[in-house]
């Protein structure tokens, strides 16, 4: 019998890391460019390790998925490029909503939790890797 | 795809767990397989004949009939 399927306990950790760095980040931009008046390199580095943070979180998934079986596998991508295709809908609508239609503008980077949030929804209701 | 995973398996006792465990995939996709939710790799299909010692067409039947080449 096979006992050793793969543990998704070091994704878990990996993650809340991840979106701790992300949150963290954000938190350090908006002080650092309001209150403290940081210096660009410091801003830099901020916003960089950032970018990181959502780099090492597509990484994670993506070894996550690697170690699963051919079904996980499929719903997985199912799902993903559901996802994927209702982020970018929402952000292409709300940008050019944004530039001809005057909606107010939203940060870029909201595209990342809105994507992960899509995951969320989509989950339950894609159980079928078949297409 | 339909098989007769679920009547092999009742016939030994085995819990999806178990089958899950004996051939290196989740439960989820024994279920999966069961209910006609995921058509399995040849790989797949082979390993879960093999566990159930049987040839893969006794689980998964052929869905495509025979056609003589012409």
């Amino acid at each position: 019998m096979n006992v050793g399927w793969p543990s998704s306990r070091p994704y878990v950790v990996g993650s809340l890391a991840m979106w701790g760095l992300f949150l963290a980040a954000i938190y350090l931009l908006a002080w650092g460019s309001e209150d403290a008046q940081l210096p660009d390199a410091a801003m830099w580095s901020i916003a960089i390790a950032l970018a990181a943070s959502v780099a090492g979180q597509f990484v994670a998934a993506y070894r996550l998925v690697a170690r699963q079986d051919e079904y996980i596998r499929g719903i997985t991508a199912k799902r993903i490029i559901a996802a994927a295709g209702l982020t970018i809908t929402l952000a292409v609508l709300w940008g050019v909503a944004e530039q001809f239609l005057g909606v107010p503008r939203a940060p870029v980077w909201i595209i990342y939790p809105l994507f992960w949030g899509a995951v969320g929804m989509v989950t339950p209701l894609i159980r079928d890797s078949r297409p | 795809m339909k098989s007769r995973l679920r009547v092999l398996r009742a016939e030994r006792g085995w819990t999806q767990e178990q089958l899950a465990a004996a051939i290196g995939v989740s439960r989820q996709a024994i279920n999966a397989l069961e209910t006609e939710r995921h058509d399995p790799s040849l790989d797949l299909a082979y390993r879960i004949a093999a566990a159930f010692a049987v040839p893969v067409e006794q689980v998964f039947a052929n869905p495509h009939p025979a056609e003589k080449m012409t």
